[in-house]
């Protein structure tokens, strides 16, 4: 039987990962059957869940085209590492989740499952808004690679979150894009284009929308 | 199609149903041959059995990738990284039954159903040229071809008369022209690099890929032109390119001489000591597992490379212990691929304003350089390549990082990003002795049959020519501008190509190989192998045109021979 230490070291992440302690997990676990939540995910904890759903209408909110919300990002992401991510990349998941809800209670003194939308707000404006020396500060400590002589888990939750947060936009651009309301509605519908043309002026391809298929 | 006869005697039987196995189908049954085609996999009906031809990506549960559980039965043919997804897996089998065994790895991407792979191939076609069929002779490598371009020329023009290829003609002796539809655009950038190249290299051009799409008005029966959507590989509802489904097949089936029978495993031909030819296939019906034998006076094996040199090597008798027409013990042998992802990619600053439309089913394509003579020649590697590639507008997720979140965020990803440009080289494989496939008899598929034990490799050569395929792309990309341009080197292994071939070469020699010019088995002659596995030396061009192109020309052969009597 592996130890979580050795469990860890395999999994080969950096100090930014973290996998919270189990009394952590226990809080952040607390609120899994709470009726209050609209939506229960399948993979993530209910907090964890709600989080993501806060962070998803911060990253791609509704404006005159539809947002995260509209078109069941957060569900979508939920089933996505529940039934399609490998292992490795659901456990990088899950403890970036973690490590985003502890730094959040550090932030706030208060559990993620009860924060706020201008809370979300400013956590997802310290990481995706950061200038670019600290978000290269942020990717080294995310990449920095183990010592194998002491693995020792570094519990680095603000590079954590960083992480996470990148993580959660760049499947959410690709959920949003591959959407049907934004595939067929914003981006350049164009399903049996019936003609190639090599060079045209930007103006006369789809509105100045990239395509979508 | 009618039902099948186990007592009859056809004048033919023709072993798959891909590239070459539609063409022989078509020849003949055209030549009025009753012609038993036999199918391993299940019936795929042209456009009624494409699934997903018309799904955008939001019809797909997860947008086209597959759930964990589902990949696991097809690990090997995800080796691609563009094969088992959503649109197209169920054209690529199930790595769990259909196992192989790799002594070195082997990239094994198969399609067990009618119409094999020319549903989901590249399309991609060129000639060999003389510089080709020479080479061997020339270098004292392996053997030599039987065949010279002259030979084969006519059967090109035929093949792409019918099948509908685009492409330009260049003049090129190191890429024949040909008889070709209009040529697809390149984009600006493209065309940026092409003007660029044709200023800094006298050795070197830039051109728009070959493709078996139809873009002329001719008529072609039940198919049309290209509409551009690029989901050829999910089967085309238009079938503006070419298969066997929608080409060659339904060519077949229209003479009345074609018994198509699917779910028919070809392990064996049975053969005659007294006259010295074969007299039929023995086939395992794999839905029943039930044995049967057909019998025909020609068989013609086109079950691919692999596939079909496995078939002769079970095919044993008091005569050839060591698999039919083996004489040479060069069966299994030699086997090649063509060594790419090697090249380099860019980004391109300008044209800002410009776009194209439609989804292109094709790319740039630099036609070899390396090696033809004169200056072109090489001291560090023999052979050369062609580059295949393309320029295209990202999205600007590249830059995300800038883009933050928000409002910007969702303007900047819905607007046409960067323009990026990647080229890899398409390069030739040696043929070496050593290349080798073998059969496992204690390694059994679940319908008793041996498994293939792959042992193949690049070596020294394909090496060498790697390094030029990296400098020569990151030198062009260069000095044509581009920026953050990188050169990259993956070189996946042997079969990632998805041009295995070569197993049962021709030659001249009975003794050094194992199929005439004419792809007749020299000891067997009315056994003719026309897939990948008569291939005597790669080229660096994909090799499809020119298996069909020898298909219709062995049929012709085969057709003549049945009529002056030589195959009773």
């Amino acid at each position: 039987m592996m130890n979580r230490r050795q469990a860890l070291r395999n999994i080969g992440l950096g100090a930014g990962y973290v996998v919270a302690a189990p009394t952590l997990l226990s809080l952040l676990q607390s609120c899994k059957n709470d009726p209050s939540m609209e939506w229960e995910p399948v993979f993530m904890t209910a907090a964890n869940g709600y989080a993501l759903k806060q962070v998803l209408d911060v990253i791609i909110p509704t404006t005159d085209t539809p947002g995260a919300s509209d078109v069941n990002i957060a569900q979508f992401i939920d089933s996505y590492m529940n039934e399609v991510a490998e292992d490795r990349e659901q456990q990088e998941f899950q403890a970036g989740a973690n490590a985003f809800a502890i730094n959040f209670k550090n932030e706030f003194d208060k559990e993620i499952a009860d924060g706020k939308p201008e809370e979300f707000d400013q956590m997802v404006a310290k990481y995706l808004g950061a200038e670019p020396d600290r978000r290269e500060d942020l990717m080294d400590r995310l990449t920095a690679k183990q010592d194998p002589e002491n693995p020792d888990i570094e519990i680095d939750t603000d590079a954590g979150s960083f992480g996470y947060l990148n993580t959660v936009r760049d499947l959410a651009i690709w959920a949003w894009k591959n959407s049907e309301q934004v595939g067929e509605n914003v981006l350049w519908y164009d399903p049996i284009p019936g003609a190639q043309k090599g060079c045209i002026p930007l103006a006369e391809a789809g509105n100045g929308k990239a395509m979508s298929l | 199609m009618s039902t099948v006869n186990q007592e009859e005697m056809y004048d033919a039987i023709v072993v798959g149903t891909g590239i070459s196995g539609g063409w022989a189908a078509k020849e003949l049954c055209e030549k009025g041959l009753k012609t038993l085609v036999l199918e391993r996999g299940r019936m795929v009906k042209h456009i009624e059995d494409y699934p997903t031809m018309n799904k955008d990506p939001w019809d797909f549960k997860f947008k086209g990738r597959l759930p964990r559980e589902e990949k696991a039965k097809q690990l090997k043919q995800d080796r691609t990284g563009y094969t088992t997804n959503e649109a197209t897996r169920h054209f690529f089998v199930n790595d769990l039954e259909h196992p192989y065994n790799e002594t070195k790895r082997f990239d094994w991407m198969r399609g067990y159903h009618v119409g094999g792979r020319s549903i989901m191939w590249g399309r991609q076609s060129y000639r060999l040229s003389d510089i080709d069929f020479e080479a061997n002779k020339n270098e004292g490598i392996a053997v030599d071809w039987p065949v010279r371009y002259k030979e084969i020329a006519p059967w090109y023009d035929k093949v792409e008369e019918y099948i509908g290829v685009s492409g330009e003609n260049l003049g090129l002796p190191q890429l024949p022209d040909g008889q070709f539809g209009p040529p697809m655009e390149l984009n600006c950038v493209e065309d940026h690099l092409k003007k660029n190249m044709a200023q800094n290299y006298k050795d070197r051009l830039l051109t728009i890929g070959r493709v078996a799409h139809i873009t002329s008005t001719k008529t072609f029966d039940g198919r049309s032109s290209c509409q551009f959507r690029n989901r050829c590989a999910r089967g085309c509802p238009f079938g503006a390119y070419f298969s066997s489904n929608s080409s060659t097949l339904p060519a077949a089936e229209r003479t009345g001489n074609m018994t198509l029978r699917p779910f028919s495993t070809v392990y064996e031909v049975m053969y005659d000591d007294a006259s010295g030819m074969a007299t039929g296939v023995k086939v395992i019906d794999t839905e029943t597992s039930e044995k049967m034998e057909f019998k025909a006076k020609v068989i013609f094996l086109c079950a691919s490379a692999i596939a079909s040199a496995s078939i002769l090597m079970q095919s044993k008798s008091d005569r050839f212990p060591n698999g039919m027409g083996n004489d040479s013990g060069e069966l299994g042998h030699n086997i090649m691929d063509h060594h790419f992802k090697a090249g380099a990619s860019g980004r391109y600053d300008g044209f800002e304003d410009r776009y194209y439309k439609g989804r292109r089913p094709n790319g740039l394509y630099i036609p070899r350089f390396r090696n033809i003579g004169g200056e072109t020649d090489q001291e560090s590697f023999k052979r050369g390549y062609g580059y295949q590639g393309g320029a295209s507008r990202g999205d600007w997720s590249e830059s995300v990082a800038e883009l933050g979140y928000g409002k910007d965020l969702k303007e900047a990803i819905t607007t046409p990003g960067d323009w990026r440009i990647g080229l890899t080289g398409f390069g030739e494989c040696l043929p070496y002795h050593e290349n080798k496939m073998t059969l496992d008899y204690d390694k059994v598929d679940k319908w008793g049959l041996p498994t293939i034990t792959f042992d193949a490799e690049w070596k020294e050569n394909e090496w060498e020519m790697r390094k030029d395929m990296v400098q020569q792309a990151v030198d062009m990309l260069t000095k044509a501008g581009f920026k953050d341009v990188e050169g990259y080197d993956d070189p996946g292994a042997p079969g990632l190509g998805i041009h295995e071939m070569g197993t049962a070469r021709m030659g001249r020699d009975p003794k050094t190989s194992v199929l005439n010019g004419n792809n007749q088995v020299h000891t067997v002659k009315n056994v003719y192998v026309t897939d990948g596995a008569f291939m005597t030396s790669a080229s660096c061009v994909n090799p499809s045109l020119t298996y069909m192109a020898f298909t219709a020309r062995a049929a012709e052969h085969a057709a003549e021979q049945l009529k002056n009597g030589k195959f009773v």
